[in-house]
Formats: structure tokens, C-alpha cells, sequence
């Protein structure tokens, strides 16, 4: 085992090779991209509900002004917030000490995927403050918008017009960020096979352990066609080629196609590791065995290779072919089939236990709750084409995806912080800002997405800058379902506040934690002291059972640790 | 070929060569979604054959057969790491990358003739006399050879750093191995896109 | 690392490891590369067939095969585990739904081959 001295800031932040530093790292650098992505959703809406006011903290916010926030917000947190967080957080700090080794299995290779990760947040800033201002054409980036002024219809354009414009660099920072992603998953994979403590087989890893490998696998293989497709939209920006121009005999709906190909899969790369985390939290404060193991392993391979099969619903309206959608109508009312297996897997975990309902289970249960009932179904509306003809572009949209993305990455990732912040940093956040946090969250995440679908229902467009053009969306309550979602989404920006305080202040003087396993967990992570040392462990655990013997009878605690005979 | 009766289960794989073949996996995915549009393009655009003639079809068979035949030299270096042989690892290796050489010297060249005669990637001359559908051609043509291209100097250049980490520490001469892998795959890629490429009529 | 270098306990009989002569077959390399030569020659031959369709078909044949022989014994894919074969399943699997959804929305599509007004 290693044993180091205390190393100075630059080690610590720059150049360790300790998994857990580097978990640390992403995860300061995503908290940085959040803080952008949400002040961008803070101005927008503000501007959505008040058109005419100056919004406080930025000024007048004109219609490009409006695209490039809604642009920018929607790209940093799918791509930074949620893939980095969710991949990139949870993979470093969770698979090695959760598997009982060391460190990962190419420590090198883990350092250089975050300098990747680091370059492509410098690439994304930076294209802020480029001579045309940042990307403005939809998170999506379609073809011809995304090949922006600079492509066939200027052709005085210069190769540095072209390459110094925002839409090149997002999408180098996008290929940066993907090469950092495609490491991590490659070093997570081969760390997870060959590193496993003595008496772990796979069937007795943590379930969080399988579900981030599977997510880093399936994004391995749809992102492929995507990273050709944007080296040819960065020929088209760049160099001026044709590939998604029509006149050329080239096609947008390729760029279209070609992206939601990795962009549905990418949802249940996101989604995954939070059903994980989620496993592991319910499990312990249910004080059960997770209810079929095995069951939800199938049910999420099974929904993997679906996801591939499901991509052009969001394509619904573009013009594909109408036989094809129909296929994909089905494939999508099919996929739900799984997922609602897993979620019934969890609630039979929960059955009859003896419920703890510490915070990070109120993450969980509230992560189940609001994925389930309001993101999931809504899934199926969507997934009818017939309905999305109708929905298709409008707030109802947006209301979806805000319920699925928000219960699983934020809820998902705040239970897992809650969960694992005295284990990693050895102090405990304080409780009561923690329930404030959660409570505050839970009705204003709400109180800001759920009016979204009656405004979607009543027609209401997205990537509109401004309403009050628009009669039919003026009559109230229109108005009024806004401004209710504006308010409820600025205190819920603001309630983050409180984490974020709470976060820091409880790193730098919060309570010492008085046990090594204040939960009462069975993973091995809870075997070892608080924080865990270099090297995770003073000596290799062995493994004798699974992760999830709780309550097992004949024993005189109701758990029982996986190196415990 | 005399074969045992024993085999080899997952947990035996060296983690260079598990993490090579993650790596290859992910690359057929990139390059297989190019080939995919190509073909479907392809398939779309019959005038594309008469574009295909104005690739040096000589220059692409020498080039596959250069590509080829260093996929035997790189397994022999496979062959004498196996053995531990450290003058034979670096002879088969520096027959490899000369082949690598040889391969971009003869894409140059290629490159050259075809830019020459106005057949550029964004093809501004033949866009002038209208021809939007032949431009497409070319564009598919350069991206996809040039990714071929750049994958082959990646891999000459892991090849060589390889060699001389192995020869130096004389230790984990399976690496060569690993590395002969990624190099395989760049001569599969080609494989592909010779015929695709020029013998498409 | 021991993993890899030792078999499991009571295995000793059945699994190879790195240092068994046995490890990746005995393939005649030479072969192999006479027969990809071979292969390689027909298939420039079979380009002067005078139908599109079939050249593209035979053509496209023998590259699987050439690449599978690569594959197979250059790579040692026939002595690996099925793990290896199973990563490279699900790369195939991917093209195959790439090429199978956007077929549709690429060949027979003809409504952009319009001049620029």
C-alpha cells in the first residue's frame, strides 16, 4: 500500500494520480460549469416570465442573447454537469475502493483524462467570449444553423472567421471531452475486471460498480458514429465541405440522425449510475437485500441494447420516413418495459423494511418519485408518435426531460454527495441545512417544472425568446404558469446555495465523524477508516459474501460486511 | 497447428491487451459509422463510380499491399517478443514503420495529384461546374483517408515508443503485442476502404 | 496482476496463461499472409466485372474474410476469450443498427437534388 505525505495544492489539485483526488477534481470543475449553466437558466427564465425588465446581474436580454443562453445551458449540463458528474465523479471515486483495490487499474491515463476534461471546459468558456459570441443554435447543434455564418453562404470567410467562431470550438471542446470520457471508460472497465478483491466475483460487486461500467460501455459504442459525424461538422464549419448541406448532396437530417444515434443512448449513460447510487442508498436504509440483483442486471442490459433501437423519436417531425417511425414508436413504448422493472425492484427493496429516512434517502425516494411518476410517463406520451406530433417542441418537452434529467442527476448525485461526503472527507454535513436543502429543492424543482407541461399542453413553443408577440400564449393563465415556474426556478438556484455552503464549510470545519461506518453499510468502502487512506485499504480485503446481506437472521447486527466472514 | 485442449478465461488477459481491445472496439465504432454513411451515400449516388476512376487505383493497391504485408512483420515482432528476443523485436518493428512510411509517402503523392487536378476536399472547382453530387465524393474520399492516415502515424508512433520502453526495461514484452493490435486494426480499417474507395466503379 | 499470470486455484488443467506455449495457438503467420495476398489479388481482379452490384457484393465479401483472418489469427481473436469476441459483437451491433435506421432517411431520399436557386 502507499503511504504519502501530505502533498502540497498543485499535487492535490493538479497532478495526483490518486483516484479519489482526481474524483475530486472533476468534481470542483463540474460544480464550476453548473454555476454558469444555471445562472444562464436563471437569466433566461427571468426574461421568459418578465420580457421587458432588465434582468439584475446581466442587463436587457435581446433574442440572440436569449438562443445563446438556452444553447449553453442546454450543453453544459448534458454534457458537462450530467456526463462528467455522473461518469467521471462517480466512476473515480466509487469503482477501485468499492471494489476493494487500490487505485485504478492506469492511474497515468485517469490523470491525462482529466487535463482532457479541464482543456475542453477552457475550450467551452472561451467560446463565450469569441468575436460572434457563444453558440446559439439549440444544445443539438443542427446543421445548417450550427455551421453558422461561416459556412457556404459567406465565402469571404476566412479559415480564422471559421475556426475562432464558437460553433468550432464547442465542438472541439465536445471531442475533447469525449477523448477524456472514452479513457475514463476504458480504465474503468479494465480496473473493474482485473482488480476486484480476493472473493469478489462480478455477482458480488456493488450494483453501482456493474451499472457504471455498463453506462461507460454503451456510451463507448454510440458515441462512435457521432464522433465521425462531428469531425465532418467541424469540416463542414471549417473548411467548408458539404456533408449536411443539401445542395451539396449532403442532408441535415444526417447530422440528425447521427446524433440522437449516441443522444438517446446518452440518457441512460446518465441514467444508470444514479439507479446505482440509488441501489446502494435504499438498500441500507431499508436495512434489505436489494431486491433481485440479477433481475435488474437483465432488465438493464436489456433496456441498453433497446436503447439503441429507440433514437429517432426525437425526430419525430424532421421528416423521416413514417413506416420508420412507427418502429420507433414501438422500440420506445417497449423500452419502458425494463425500466419500470428496476423501479418495482427498488420499491420491493423497500417493502417492509425497516425505512431509515436519513437524507440521502430522501434524495432517493424523492429521485423515484418524481423519475417515475412525472418523467417516465410523460416518456410514454412522447413516445407515441401520434402525440408527439402535438407535443413535439413545446414545454411539454422540456417539463419531460426536466423530470427525468433533474430526479436522476441531481437528486441522484446530491443522495450519492450526502451518502459518501463523511466517508470521503471524514466530516459530516450538517443536517439541518441538508433537509432544508432537500425540502427546498423538492417543492420548487416542482413548482418550476410541472406548470412547464400546461403551458406545453396549451401550445406553448420552445426556444422562443419572447411571448408577448404571441396572443394565444398571453391569455391567462399563460402568464401567470410562467412567472410561477420563473419564481419557483430562481429559489430553487438559490436554494443550491445552501448546499454549496454547507459543502465547503463542512469540508473545512465540519463535525469529525465519529465512525467509520456511521450507516451501518456492508460495502467495502465503510471497512476502512474515514477518509480512506492512499491505497484505500492497510491491508486487501477478502470478500465472503455480497454487498447487500442485511437482516439476516442468526446474526446479531442487521448487517453484515462484505469482508466479514 | 497443434491446439490445447485448455483454454483461456477472461481473468488471464493481460490489462495492456484488455485495454487495447476496449480501445479497438470503440475505433471500429468510429470508423465503422464513417464507412456506414459512405456506404449509404454510396449507394445513393451512382455518379460516384465515375469520380472513383480518378483515384489512383495503382497507388491503392501498392498501398494495401504495403499495409498488409506490415501486419506480418508487426506479428513477427509478436512472435520474437514471445521468445524475448530484443534484436529480432527491433528489426520487425522498424520493418513496420518503414511500411508506415512507405504508406504516407504514397498517400502524399496520392494527395497531391488528386489536389492538383482540382479534386479538393471542399471541392470549390468541381462545385463550379455544378457538380454538387461528385463534390461529396471527394469530401468522404480525403475525411476518410485522412482519419485512416492519422490513425496510421498514431500507431507507428505507439509502435516505436513501445519498442524502445520494451528493449530498454526488458520487462511486460507483451506490450508489443498490445500494440501490434492497435496497428492490426488500422490495416483492418484499410482493408475496408481500398475496395470501397477506388475499386467501386 | 496475479490474476493474469496464475491460473485460479484447481484449474491448473484447464485455463492457459501468458507463459504456456500454448497461449495463442501455433497459426502459421506466413500462411496467412499468402492467403490475405492471394484474396487481395482476387478481389482487384473481381473489380473489372462489369455489374456495380456484383462487384460491390463479391468485394465487400472478401474484405470480411480478409479482415476476419486478421482478426482471427494475426490478433489471436480465436484463442481469446469470448469476452474479446463479445466487445467486438457489440461494435458490429451498433453498425448494424446505424446502417438499418438511417437507410431509410439516405438512399432513397431524392428531394435534395435540387440546383441552388
Amino acid at each position: 500500500m502507499n503511504t504519502h505525505q501530505k502533498h502540497g495544492f498543485w499535487h492535490r489539485y493538479f497532478f495526483s494520480l490518486d483516484h479519489k483526488d482526481i474524483g475530486f477534481q472533476y468534481m470542483l470543475t463540474i460544480f464550476f460549469m453548473v454555476a454558469i449553466g444555471g445562472f444562464f437558466a436563471y437569466v433566461f427564465r427571468m426574461h421568459l416570465a418578465f420580457p421587458d425588465m432588465e434582468v439584475p446581474l446581466f442587463g436587457l436580454v435581446t433574442n440572440t442573447d436569449y438562443n445563446m443562453l438556452i444553447t449553453n445551458h442546454g450543453l453544459i449540463m448534458m454534457m458537462w454537469l450530467a456526463l462528467g458528474m455522473l461518469l467521471a465523479v462517480a466512476g473515480n471515486y466509487l469503482i477501485p475502493i468499492l471494489i476493494g483495490t487500490d487505485d485504478m487499474a492506469f492511474p497515468k491515463l485517469n490523470k491525462l483524462s482529466y487535463w482532457f476534461f479541464l482543456i475542453s471546459v477552457i475550450l467551452m468558456v472561451t467560446s463565450f467570449f469569441l468575436p460572434k459570441g457563444g453558440v446559439r443554435g439549440g444544445w443539438t447543434m443542427y446543421p445548417p444553423l450550427s455551421v453558422g455564418d461561416f459556412g457556404y453562404n459567406t465565402p469571404y470567410a476566412t479559415f480564422s472567421d471559421r475556426f475562432f467562431s464558437s460553433n468550432s470550438f464547442v465542438l472541439l471542446a465536445i471531442v475533447f471531452e469525449f477523448t477524456a470520457l472514452l479513457m475514463g471508460g476504458v480504465n474503468f472497465f479494465v480496473t473493474t475486471l482485473n482488480k476486484r478483491a480476493k472473493g469478489m466475483t462480478l455477482m458480488k460487486m456493488p450494483l453501482v460498480v456493474w451499472m457504471i461500467n455498463i453506462a461507460s460501455v454503451l456510451f463507448m459504442f454510440s458515441v462512435g458514429p457521432l464522433v465521425a459525424g462531428t469531425f465532418m461538422l467541424l469540416l463542414d464549419i471549417n473548411v467548408g465541405t458539404g456533408f449536411y448541406d443539401p445542395y451539396r448532396g449532403g442532408d441535415p437530417l444526417l447530422w440528425e440522425h447521427l446524433f440522437w444515434f449516441f443522444g438517446h443512448p446518452e440518457v441512460y449513460v446518465i441514467l444508470l449510475p444514479p439507479l446505482g447510487i440509488l441501489a446502494e442508498v435504499i438498500s441500507v436504509n431499508s436495512r434489505k437485500p436489494l431486491f433481485g440483483y440479477k433481475f435488474i442486471l437483465t432488465m438493464t442490459l436489456i433496456a441498453a441494447v433497446l436503447s439503441m433501437m429507440v433514437w429517432a423519436h426525437h425526430q419525430f417531425v424532421s421528416g423521416i420516413d413514417p413506416r420508420a417511425a412507427t418502429v420507433f414508436s414501438i422500440f420506445t413504448i417497449i423500452i419502458s418495459f425494463p425500466f419500470a422493472g428496476i423501479i418495482l425492484a427498488y420499491i420491493a427493496t423497500m417493502w417492509y423494511g425497516k425505512l431509515r429516512f436519513n437524507l440521502p434517502m430522501k434524495w432517493a425516494v424523492g429521485s423515484v418519485v418524481l423519475f417515475t411518476l412525472l418523467g417516465g410517463f410523460t416518456g410514454l406520451h412522447l413516445g407515441a408518435s401520434v402525440f408527439d406530433i402535438y407535443a413535439h417542441d413545446t414545454s411539454f418537452v422540456v417539463a419531460h426531460f426536466h423530470y427525468t434529467l433533474f430526479p436522476t442527476v441531481i437528486f441522484g448525485s446530491f443522495a450519492g454527495i450526502y451518502y459518501w461526503f463523511n466517508k470521503f472527507s471524514g466530516r459530516e454535513l450538517n443536517k439541518t441545512l441538508g433537509n432544508l436543502h432537500f425540502w427546498l429543492t423538492f417543492i420548487f424543482f416542482n413548482g418550476f417544472a410541472f406548470p412547464l407541461f400546461l403551458l406545453g399542453l396549451a401550445g406553448q413553443q420552445r426556444r422562443v425568446a419572447n411571448y408577448s408577440q404571441i396572443e394565444f400564449l398571453m391569455q391567462d393563465p399563460l402568464p401567470l404558469y410562467r412567472q410561477i415556474a420563473t419564481i419557483s426556478a430562481v429559489i430553487l438556484i438559490l436554494t443550491q446555495f445552501i448546499f454549496l455552503f454547507n459543502f465547503i464549510w463542512s469540508l473545512l470545519k465540519g463535525k469529525k465523524v465519529s465512525t467509520d461506518n456511521p450507516w451501518e453499510a456492508n460495502t467495502l468502502e465503510w471497512q476502512t477508516s474515514s477518509p480512506p487512506p492512499h491505497g484505500n485499504f492497510k491491508t486487501y480485503p477478502i470478500v465472503y459474501h455480497g454487498p447487500y446481506e442485511y437482516n439476516i437472521p442468526d446474526r446479531d447486527t442487521d448487517f453484515t460486511p462484505q469482508n466479514e466472514k | 497447428m497443434k491446439n490445447s485442449s485448455k483454454k483461456i478465461t477472461w481473468r488471464q488477459i493481460p490489462q495492456a491487451r484488455l485495454a487495447v481491445w476496449a480501445l479497438i472496439a470503440g475505433e471500429f465504432a468510429i470508423f465503422g459509422g464513417l464507412i456506414v454513411l459512405y456506404i449509404l451515400n454510396r449507394l445513393k449516388y451512382e455518379s460516384w463510380g465515375e469520380m472513383a476512376q480518378h483515384t489512383n487505383v495503382i497507388a491503392g493497391t501498392i498501398n494495401t499491399f504495403v499495409l498488409l504485408t506490415s501486419s506480418f512483420f508487426v506479428v513477427k515482432a509478436h512472435e520474437a517478443a514471445v521468445h524475448k528476443d530484443k534484436q529480432k523485436i527491433k528489426l520487425w518493428i522498424w520493418l513496420t514503420i518503414a511500411c508506415a512510411f512507405m504508406f504516407l509517402g504514397i498517400k502524399t503523392y496520392e494527395y497531391t495529384h488528386e489536389i492538383m487536378h482540382g479534386f479538393t476536399l471542399p471541392g470549390n472547382a468541381l462545385l463550379a461546374e455544378g457538380k454538387t453530387v461528385e463534390v461529396m465524393y471527394w469530401s468522404f474520399y480525403y475525411t476518410m483517408t485522412g482519419l485512416h492516415g492519422l490513425h496510421v502515424i498514431a500507431g507507428a508512433l505507439a509502435l516505436f515508443f513501445v519498442m524502445r520502453k520494451v528493449t530498454k526495461t526488458e520487462e511486460n514484452y507483451h506490450h508489443i503485442e498490445a500494440a501490434g493490435l492497435y496497428w492490426h486494426m488500422v490495416d483492418i480499417v484499410w482493408i475496408f476502404l481500398f475496395p470501397l474507395i477506388y475499386l467501386i466503379h | 496482476m496475479s490474476a493474469q499470470h496464475t491460473p485460479p486455484p484447481g484449474l491448473e488443467h484447464e485455463v492457459l496463461v501468458p507463459q504456456d506455449p500454448d497461449y495463442h495457438g501455433h497459426p502459421n503467420y506466413l500462411k496467412i499472409y499468402i492467403s490475405l495476398l492471394i484474396l487481395f489479388a482476387i478481389t482487384v481482379f473481381a473489380s473489372l466485372i462489369h455489374s456495380p452490384l456484383l462487384v460491390f457484393i463479391v468485394v465487400f465479401v472478401i474484405s470480411i474474410v480478409k479482415a476476419s483472418m486478421v482478426l482471427l489469427y494475426f490478433m489471436h481473436l480465436k484463442w481469446e476469450p469470448k469476452l474479446i469476441w463479445l466487445l467486438l459483437g457489440l461494435a458490429l451491433m451498433t453498425l448494424l443498427f446505424l446502417i438499418i435506421g438511417l437507410y431509410p432517411d439516405v438512399v432513397p431520399i431524392t428531394r435534395y437534388l435540387i440546383p441552388k436557386p
